[in-house]
């Protein structure tokens, strides 16, 4: 699938996109913070986006909100270390396809593939 | 906040780390493991162990450069995570929910965390643990702490 990477981490954002091209996706773009996630994702508009939440600017949430109203269809991964269930449950009824929390594995993406596609 | 209530606090912190770090050695290439003394909320490391922390967390070609003058990203990135695993059991425990901010790096002595704190750390109750991580036969420790400030005993918790 092509994804786009959105996380302020440059390391994660290294590690991430190693992992999905061995898992055959091929990676569009990447962003380090909202604002420009959003001018990428209208850009390249990707067929599935793997989201930051903790980030400088405009946080993940409202991120995820911004592309849906762009692209309903849109499949939003979270990529999070925050396991808390108010905010788990406030991403799913905001319309996060799937939610991985970090660290993460070769497996949870794999996990996450065969749910959204 | 009296004794029982610290003691109930930092049960429930060392059981979210301990999750959290189990979940490091499962997923990266180091052993990372709980101290005897739990708890937490910066992490304080030696910045001669830099480059071995990252090397615990990701493979080599992984990470990019690594210097004592450049905050490395990928200990930045250890740092969300496991500061994030502490936040989120605080926060379970106070019953509230909050995004933190982006985790921050810097190099310096108990001024530098005094600065940080906008305090002196004598002000809060502290929480600490401490971790080691551990790749092929080099062994690096480090230590997490949480600052908790007073009103954390009226019910609140302010995040930094």
């Amino acid at each position: 699938m092509k994804v786009l990477i959105v996380d302020d981490n440059a390391s994660t954002r290294e590690m991430l996109g190693i992992s999905l091209e061995r898992g055959g996706h091929e990676i569009l773009g990447e962003a380090e913070d909202g604002q420009s996630a959003l001018k990428a994702f209208a850009e390249l508009r990707p067929e599935v986006v793997f989201l930051d939440i903790i980030m400088p600017g405009i946080s993940g949430v409202v991120v995820l909100e911004e592309m849906l109203k762009i692209d309903p269809a849109a499949k939003i991964v979270m990529l999070t270390a925050v396991d808390q269930d108010n905010i788990t449950m406030e991403l799913k009824s905001k319309g996060a396809a799937a939610i991985i929390f970090k660290p993460f594995s070769q497996e949870d993406l794999r996990k996450v593939f065969d749910r959204i596609k | 906040m009296n004794n029982m209530n610290e003691d109930a606090l930092a049960l429930l912190t060392k059981a979210g780390l301990e999750k959290c770090l189990l979940r490091m050695t499962e997923v990266s290439p180091g052993a990372w493991q709980l101290g005897d003394t739990p708890f937490v909320t910066a992490i304080i490391f030696n910045p001669e162990d830099i480059k071995h922390i990252s090397h615990c967390f990701a493979e080599e070609q992984y990470y990019g450069p690594v210097s004592e003058e450049q905050p490395d990203v990928t200990v930045i990135e250890i740092g969300n995570i496991l500061l994030n695993a502490l936040a989120n059991s605080l926060l379970r425990a106070f019953g509230k929910s909050a995004i933190p901010s982006v985790p921050a790096h810097f190099q310096g002595d108990y001024g530098a965390i005094e600065k940080w704190l906008g305090a002196g750390p004598e002000v809060f109750t502290i929480i600490s643990a401490k971790f080691t991580m551990k790749r092929e036969d080099r062994v690096s420790a480090a230590e997490i702490l949480a600052f908790l400030p007073p009103t954390l005993a009226e019910g609140t918790l302010p995040l930094k």
